[in-house]
């Protein structure tokens, strides 16, 4: 971005802009946004980037819904191992390749689960945070798995 | 129709957002999943603005980073509008982005200081009108873009922002009637004044 004019009072919070962009502000607040932009070329770049951004995602489909969003849940990692392993016993002549190709068609979905995912976010936490932080999402992990478990 | 842009065509997020304050891990998943790509598409817009292409690998770095910060420090709790953050997290992940390379010290590419490359060359012609000097003999464009700059300066808010997002940052009225809220006619309607003004401005300049 060019030109940055500092002269202008104080940046608007970041949730003000959303909500500028939102059209969830009074007409007095949008106005004071808009006074303020036209002078500032940092929180105009922010609002403009947003916009675009925002208007990408949607046309690239977005959230995704319905057919797209099933055939995103499908872990294709996985049903190719299973037929990979069904096949080893098919092909007894491949029974080794199949297998290795199970084995690392497994490691794949291992390595892609939302559960690794959110593993490596603990951890990361952990790394940023401390022991105290992970302990706090193991413990949060731990009270949704009681809430989970059927009563007996 | 662009007219009115509605950014809420995702749905309500407020018990997804009310789930990730409460450290429900099943909505925390949920909404990495619908914005995980608007993150990375901001991420990259926002760098690109500022002259900064980084490569997939390292937006997704930062996209990581972003999200693991938003459940550390609860960011989530200080948005008022929870029913769409989509703008929200657009913004905030820009910030990340540019947070990151001042991080790693990336070298800022240099300011496009050229006002060519800020407006069209046409639409300059058409401003500065054919009496005033062209850059290249008299003006350079240092200059020139300084005087544009004050021109613009000297116009009232709402000229000047509609201007600004129609030379500088190339939007068409409809793209700026969704920014702004406002009709397309309000938009043509400050446009055209605003380039009178303008190169009235300029003229008396020479």
């Amino acid at each position: 971005m060019t030109n940055t004019k500092l002269n202008v009072k104080t940046h608007p919070a970041d949730t003000e802009l959303a909500d500028f962009l939102d059209d969830a502000l009074s007409r007095n607040e949008r106005h004071k946004i808009e006074e303020h932009i036209a002078s500032c070329d940092e929180c105009l770049g922010k609002i403009i980037s947003a916009h675009e951004s925002v208007d990408l995602f949607k046309r690239q489909g977005g959230s995704r819904s319905g057919k797209a969003n099933f055939m995103k849940k499908i872990n294709w990692y996985l049903v190719l191992a299973i037929i990979s392993f069904t096949l080893s016993f098919v092909f007894a002549r491949y029974f080794i390749q199949l297998l290795v190709a199970t084995l690392l068609l497994g490691i794949k979905w291992i390595v892609d689960a939302k559960t690794t995912k959110m593993l490596v976010t603990i951890y990361d936490a952990w790394k940023t945070g401390g022991e105290k932080e992970a302990s706090r999402i193991f413990k949060r992990l731990d009270q949704s798995a009681i809430r989970k478990r059927p009563k007996l | 129709m662009l007219l009115r842009m509605s950014y809420s065509a995702y749905g309500d997020d407020s018990r997804l957002v009310e789930g990730c304050i409460n450290r429900d891990l099943s909505c925390w998943t949920a909404l990495v999943e619908k914005y995980a790509g608007l993150i990375h598409i901001a991420i990259k817009n926002r760098l690109k603005k500022y002259g900064f292409t980084l490569n997939d690998q390292d937006i997704e770095d930062i996209k990581q980073g972003f999200l693991t910060a938003l459940w550390r420090d609860g960011k989530l709790e200080g948005v008022a509008n929870r029913r769409n953050i989509a703008v929200w997290l657009a913004i905030s992940a820009g910030n990340a982005g540019l947070a990151y390379v001042r991080r790693m010290r990336i070298k800022e590419p240099p300011f496009k200081v050229s006002i060519f490359e800020r407006i069209g060359q046409g639409e300059l012609q058409d401003l500065i009108e054919s009496g005033y000097p062209s850059p290249s003999e008299e003006l350079s464009s240092n200059e020139l873009s300084e005087r544009i700059d004050c021109a613009l300066e000297a116009l009232p808010a709402g000229e000047r922002l509609v201007i600004k997002l129609n030379l500088i940052h190339n939007k068409k009225y409809e793209e700026i009637a969704g920014i702004l809220k406002m009709p397309i006619g309000t938009v043509s309607s400050h446009v055209k004044r605003a380039r009178e003004k303008l190169k009235e401005y300029l003229k008396n300049l020479q």
